[in-house]
């Protein structure tokens, strides 16, 4: 990204539950966004938590204004690749950042991807592919995620994998910058039992198709 | 961890070929295990049959039938190494941890001038 000046970031937070965090990050994503004089904003897009989330995500729409802080809640869990496509419908910006809203991503990390995406300018490929498949701390371009995000028919956290085979697919080029990643302070994880079961058989679906 | 292409691929057709292999590439995972396996079987049948190349000795029999178990035993051990070995060697991000406890602290000052409201028992858990 040569003119970063001129592009916009928009930064998907799939929130549930995370009334304590949030506060936390928006502040650290804004903090540093501005130390390093990027445009974003911050998209919301909270399933119905009911611990108050959405009431915590209002107050700081106050405080650091509409154009910053954009709320798109909806009624229920409807799954994250929703969440993104939902975010990205509502998006302004050129280049979309999506990561963990429970301070385990840290913001900090944002202006090495985006520093990071000059490089992609001059085709760096990834042969022997990514070092981590599920993470999902991610810099995307808006079209290519809506793209991909339509080819992607896994759910949960294969979901993240898949993403990562299908940009392959498509010819994509992918960097990757290394973070430090502290385990959650805040409110309870979202990875359950099944999970496992629905990773091991995502797993095998893209052994075998891909 | 990557390799940088020395001059950017400008020709859209040789993109194209080397995005055909890549998905080539990926399409063959499945069939390279099947290939894999083919010719595991394929040598251990040789073995078993007692002609062609190799001859063993009756006693020894035992062992070619087991050749499989000895395999997927070794395998289990390596794997078991490596996860011991990651474990033991984990990365622990101490200072990234103390620094972020840190900067949750200001956060929620920061926040707190600029009129936002925690929950009452938000501050009794900030123990931090």
């Amino acid at each position: 990204m040569e003119d970063s000046k001129s592009d916009k970031f928009s930064i998907l937070l799939p929130t549930y539950n995370e009334k304590e965090n949030l506060p936390i990050i928006v502040w650290l994503i804004s903090k540093y966004m501005d130390e390093c004089g990027y445009d974003f904003e911050i998209i919301i897009i909270d399933d119905g938590s009911p611990d108050g989330t959405l009431e915590v995500a209002q107050q700081l729409e106050k405080i650091y204004g509409k154009d910053k802080i954009v709320l798109r809640p909806r009624e229920k869990k409807l799954g994250l690749g929703t969440a993104y496509v939902h975010g990205i419908n509502h998006a302004s910006g050129n280049f979309v950042i999506i990561m963990d809203a429970d301070l385990s991503h840290h913001p900090k990390f944002i202006p090495e991807f985006i520093s990071r995406g000059a490089n992609l300018l001059t085709q760096i490929l990834l042969r022997p592919g990514v070092s981590d498949l599920t993470g999902s701390f991610r810099l995307y371009k808006k079209d290519v995620l809506r793209k991909l995000v339509d080819s992607c028919i896994s759910k949960g956290y294969v979901f993240q994998m898949e993403m990562i085979v299908r940009a392959r697919q498509h010819g994509y080029s992918i960097g990757e910058v290394p973070i430090s990643f502290v385990d959650r302070v805040y409110g309870e994880s979202k990875l359950g039992g099944n999970e496992i079961v629905h990773f091991a058989s995502g797993l095998l679906y893209l052994f075998a198709t891909t | 961890m990557y390799e940088a292409a020395s001059r950017p691929c400008e020709n859209h057709k040789v993109k194209k070929i080397i995005n055909y292999f890549t998905y080539k590439k990926n399409m063959i995972k499945l069939l390279q295990w099947l290939l894999g396996l083919g010719l595991f079987m394929a040598a251990w049948a040789i073995l078993l049959s007692g002609r062609f190349l190799v001859k063993i000795p009756e006693e020894q029999m035992l062992h070619v039938w087991l050749v499989p178990v000895y395999t997927l035993g070794t395998f289990g051990l390596a794997c078991l190494s490596i996860i011991m070995y990651r474990v033991y060697n984990f990365n622990n991000c101490e200072a990234a941890a103390e620094e972020l406890k840190m900067q949750i602290k200001e956060g929620k000052e920061d926040l707190k001038k600029r009129g936002f409201r925690f929950d009452e028992d938000t501050l009794q858990n900030a123990d931090l």
